[in-house]
């Protein structure tokens, strides 16, 4: 596993607990989504998760190092990119020189490549770019730098629509089977065809953890044109054809997840789902 | 864990390089502001030929104030949200980081600042033999009181750096402020416990007995001036400082986000 989490608490005030006794594990070779309401504790659980903040008990381990100890060979391993981030004062190419060091995988030619598929200048200050390309470079050199861990809290925000789909591309072009990505966003529809496994977070809890496959297996996304039909599914919304549905899987049929539409399903009827999926906490990805 | 977990001159000097290239330009803007106000001073006191001692002077009080000002901006990395998760999240030990702040604020600050000071005293010393046909006392720091000042400012920047572990913003003020309680503190201890042992000299809380005069044994005297005194000069000049570092180390390694 890549990760792996167990018992963990955490909280922010004594008497306002974010998690209890949460377990998880996230094994290499996917992109996993971590989706959740705002203040579901997504950032945080990232930031435990990569050092920044330490749990009060339990465990975390994160490529067999407790991230705990900000040791440089786990350091150098793991790239995260916030959602409000530090751009410094330099030049593209000298942030290059200066913070690729520090990485042993990086390459720079991937770095350049990157770059080139993001229309970037190496020679561009990156202060004096706009939020959406400060993120670009960002986004650039993570993936250049072939840590074997990658946080990204709300990558596409600020991304423009060219921008988002070539993101896409490169994340789904870098991912390999000793690594790790984990995304967390509500721009579900940017994740489309992406994340794999689902992770779904309410109340510092998980209440959701399922791969693609397991999820096209259980549940039928599809348009009914009748109100009957949508008031028997796990979660119906309205659209301008008719109604958009989640129901139980049970034709066998393989449809094509609505992201947002699951997202809706599993925080408006938790337990069937939880019920539909078997398990009350899925723990492995 | 292997020391190159703890420590790799490779990765400190990368770690040198991040820190020269985003954090040169402050340090030259505060030295050329301090070097012209310095001058201004200068020349208002150039023709007082009884000021010879204006770089022991002046050098003193940029050493000493403006390196604890320095020494308080050590980690204002991590008063920053932003540049907090950048800074925490850099492949870098918390030793190295560290060591480099303290590397930097002390011999970098001193070297820094004597080179510079050196170079304004030659220039200023040529204009007063030039134009007022005398010179201040030449700036050599190997003489005069400026040992002194140096090896205050080394073991007293300790305390700052400290202050800059722990303190979110306004580090230098929030230090002298916790230094001042500290004094207190210390004081007002030290009054009780005198209190306390000579209980049958006082009348009241306050007040000694009239007409008591209390002359310290011999023994007192000799424990006080050849034990004690210079048992507290050996802590202050060569204890204060280590112990102030692994302090300010273990602060370092508990911040979070």
């Amino acid at each position: 596993m890549m990760i792996t989490i167990n018992d963990l608490n955490f909280h922010y005030k004594k008497n306002k607990p974010l998690f209890s006794d949460l377990e998880l594990s996230i094994a290499p070779g996917n992109i996993c989504g971590l989706l959740g309401k705002n203040g579901a504790g997504k950032t945080t659980l990232l930031k435990l998760m990569s050092g920044l903040l330490y749990p009060k008990s339990g465990t975390l381990t994160v490529n067999g190092h407790n991230p705990e100890d900000r040791y440089p060979s786990f350091l150098s391993d793991l790239y995260i990119v916030p959602e409000e981030f530090f751009a410094p004062n330099m030049k593209i190419a000298s942030f290059q020189k200066i913070y690729g060091a520090f990485y042993p995988k990086f390459s720079g030619s991937q770095f350049d490549q990157y770059l080139q598929e993001f229309e970037l200048e190496k020679n561009n200050k990156i202060n004096r770019l706009s939020y959406g390309q400060k993120k670009k470079v960002l986004l650039s050199f993570g993936m250049a730098t072939n840590s074997s861990l990658m946080i990204l809290d709300e990558p596409t925000n600020g991304l423009d629509i060219p921008s988002k789909s070539i993101f896409r591309k490169l994340l789904a072009s870098s991912i390999t089977d000793d690594k790790c990505f984990i995304i967390s966003t509500h721009q579900v529809r940017d994740m489309i065809n992406l994340i794999d496994p689902v992770i779904i977070l309410e109340n510092g809890k998980i209440i959701f953890n399922a791969s693609i496959e397991e999820i096209t297996n259980k549940l039928h996304f599809g348009m009914h044109f009748q109100e009957s039909a949508a008031s028997d599914a796990l979660y119906a919304e309205r659209t301008p054809g008719g109604y958009l549905a989640v129901t139980p899987n049970v034709t066998g049929e393989e449809t094509e997840v609505d992201m947002e539409v699951l997202f809706n399903a599993v925080v408006s009827n938790k337990e069937k789902m939880q019920q539909l999926f078997k398990k009350e906490v899925h723990h492995d990805a | 864990m292997t020391l190159n977990q703890i420590f790799s001159p490779s990765r400190f000097l990368n770690l040198l390089r991040e820190e020269t290239a985003s954090g040169y330009k402050m340090p030259i803007i505060v030295a050329s502001v301090v070097f012209v106000i310095l001058s201004i001073i200068f020349i208002i006191n150039a023709s007082d030929h009884d000021n010879g001692g204006f770089h022991e002077i002046w050098y003193g009080i940029i050493l000493l104030a403006g390196g604890f000002y320095f020494t308080s901006s050590s980690f204002n990395e991590l008063n920053k949200k932003e540049e907090r998760m950048n800074y925490l999240a850099l492949p870098a030990s918390i030793f190295e980081k560290f060591s480099l702040k303290l590397l930097v604020t002390s011999l970098g600050y001193l070297i820094g600042l004597t080179l510079i000071y050196w170079i304004f005293a030659q220039v200023i010393d040529s204009v007063t033999q030039s134009y007022f046909e005398w010179s201040f006392r030449p700036f050599d720091i190997r003489t005069g009181s400026f040992p002194l000042l140096i090896k205050l400012y080394l073991v007293l920047q300790s305390l700052f750096i400290l202050g800059a572990a722990t303190f979110n913003r306004f580090a230098f003020f929030k230090t002298l402020f916790a230094i001042g309680i500290l004094g207190i503190g210390i004081g007002i201890f030290t009054g009780l416990c005198f209190r306390g042992i000579f209980a049958e000299y006082f009348q009241s809380f306050f007040e000694p007995k009239e007409n008591v005069g209390i002359i310290p044994s011999i023994a007192f005297r000799d424990f006080m001036q050849y034990t004690a005194w210079p048992l507290l000069q050996n802590i202050f000049w060569y204890v204060l400082a280590p112990v102030m570092w692994i302090v300010a180390y273990f602060k370092l390694k508990e911040r979070e986000v």
